[in-house]
């Protein structure tokens, strides 16, 4: 559905953003990208979203390009986006007219933004906090907000840009169980973030350095064959032991991505 | 917090209920009578109407004093000066100006009407949300031919709706801002020429950094100025009209 064709992006200050980029992106994939700061993730997504327009090359999103203003409309209500800051992106006054904001956008008819706003509280787990003012909501709530209002729009695609990175352990983990449920209904996911644990369970690992992508594949792929302190970002601690006990002279543990896996390797 | 000033105050009640159409044209007939009432009694008898309203609405009186609270240095300075500077039969003199007697009618009628208004304008904000309140004067203003302007009911609505956005927003960095300076030795209290200056420029900053955020979220999320539909559809019911005619006739007796 996405379809990334030698993406080249140029800040109007001169500085470089990405270089020569080609991705595509299936329905349905999960996706995560990481790479260290001004590695070109974040311009890479707003590109998908249409906030940045190609310097050079182009982006299709859903056979439609980028570049034409008519079709942003489209390409964003296919494709939503969730910023790093949930402060910054709230503009209701409650939570429900918050969420409500993207469907009044697109014009629905009162009933049908009702139906999507509940649905949409159900799936998040934030029904309870409908009447409060999103200011006062803590940090894990405040990001299932901001997904609950890109989920309202439907969004074939959800986009999360290092939403987790301001979030204690705890909500964390819940914020990523929500986006486990938006997974289940087939939602394209792509998850920008610097923790490579939250990729384990990723169809495909894309790692960026200096706006270029330097790998793709799948997540054990990506740890076996890459180095990836030279792109400034760490595997996962599990990943790291199991990589350690098998150069130490335990060559049979291979690569273990979790707990469970590393545990079974030990025990054979 | 500034956020008490004229501050919603999510309820059921029969108020809350109501087209934000109706409040808002019942708030201009009241503003009316209000500024056409010239005794005492009057005012006594539209103060009267008003606590019946705050009964109705079940908003704790709290809410509307708070609204009345910063501005009483004004409301004082206003009356000072009727008292003052009116002329006729003299009562006492402070510092070789007279107060007079019809000063002190006059100054107690302006502030009446003033407390009265900002009272009524209190209890719509407290009975309406902020986008029930948007969706209703974007409804109000849609015959209205600005779009030959070039500026549709539905941008002025969302402007509208944005500036009553950024009050808390901005609020809220102003005490970031201040808390930070002061960590770094900002004496707000010893120095407010210098505080003020040090805290405005950034301030300034942070606005505009912030409405460009808010901007990038709104396009982001289709936003796109032209058509858009409401949450809360406002719908016109007969008990909504014969409410706003009651309230008129209402107010037309008392005065």
């Amino acid at each position: 559905m996405i379809d990334i064709r030698d993406l080249c992006h140029t800040y109007p200050d001169g500085t470089p953003a990405l270089d020569s980029v080609s991705l595509q992106i299936d329905e349905g994939e999960f996706v995560v990208i990481a790479g260290r700061n001004g590695s070109g993730k974040s311009s890479l997504i707003r590109h998908i979203n249409a906030l940045l327009l190609p310097s050079g090359g182009s982006v299709h999103v859903n056979g439609l390009c980028t570049s034409q203003k008519k079709h942003h409309p489209a390409i964003r209500k296919a494709v939503g986006i969730v910023f790093q800051d949930p402060d910054s992106q709230f503009i209701g006054m409650t939570v429900e007219e918050d969420i409500a904001f993207g469907p009044e956008n697109m014009g629905l008819p009162s009933a049908r933004i009702k139906e999507l706003v509940e649905s949409s509280m159900e799936t998040m787990g934030i029904c309870e906090l409908r009447s409060h003012s999103p200011r006062a909501l803590s940090g894990g709530q405040k990001q299932k907000l901001a997904i609950a209002g890109v989920l309202a729009m439907e969004s074939q695609c959800i986009v999360l840009d290092e939403v987790t990175s301001m979030l204690d352990p705890l909500s964390r983990q819940e914020v990523l169980d929500a986006v486990r449920r938006i997974r289940e209904q087939d939602t394209t996911v792509i998850c920008v973030t610097h923790r490579l644990e939250e990729a384990v369970d990723a169809d495909r690992l894309i790692i960026m350095d200096s706006g270029s992508v330097v790998a793709d594949a799948s997540p054990r792929d990506v740890f076996k064959k890459y180095d990836l302190e030279r792109y400034g970002v760490e595997i996962p601690p599990v990943a790291a032991l199991s990589k350690m006990l098998a150069s130490a002279g335990f060559p049979d543990i291979g690569l273990a991505l979790t707990k469970d896996e590393l545990l079974e390797a030990l025990c054979q | 917090m500034s956020t008490l000033l004229f501050r919603y105050v999510p309820g059921n009640s029969f108020l809350h209920m109501l087209d934000p159409r109706v409040k808002i044209t019942a708030m201009l007939v009241a503003s009316i009578s209000i500024f056409m009432s010239s005794t005492f009694r009057e005012m006594a008898a539209i103060l009267l109407v008003f606590y019946l309203l705050l009964l109705i609405s079940s908003v704790s009186p709290r809410v509307v004093f708070g609204s009345l609270r910063p501005m009483l240095i004004f409301l004082a300075l206003i009356f000072t000066l009727q008292l003052f500077l009116t002329g006729g039969d003299p009562l006492f003199s402070l510092m070789g100006l007279d107060a007079t007697y019809q000063g002190l009618v006059k100054g107690s009628l302006l502030i009446l009407r003033f407390i009265l208004l900002l009272m009524f304008a209190s209890l719509l904000t407290a009975t309406t949300s902020p986008s029930m309140m948007t969706a209703g004067i974007e409804r109000m203003l849609r015959p209205l031919p600005s779009r030959k302007f070039g500026i549709s009911s539905f941008d002025l609505a969302t402007m509208m709706f944005l500036s009553l956005h950024f009050v808390p927003l901005l609020y809220e960095s102003f005490n970031h801002l201040r808390d930070s300076q002061i960590s770094r030795g900002l004496d707000a209290k010893k120095n407010p020429a210098r505080a003020l200056y040090s805290l405005s420029v950034p301030m300034i900053r942070t606005a505009f950094s912030s409405a460009e955020d808010v901007a990038v979220a709104m396009e982001s999320r289709c936003y796109q100025g032209h058509h858009r539909s409401s949450l809360h559809e406002p719908q016109l019911r007969k008990k909504d009209l014969l409410s706003l005619l009651f309230f008129a006739i209402v107010m037309l007796l008392v005065i």
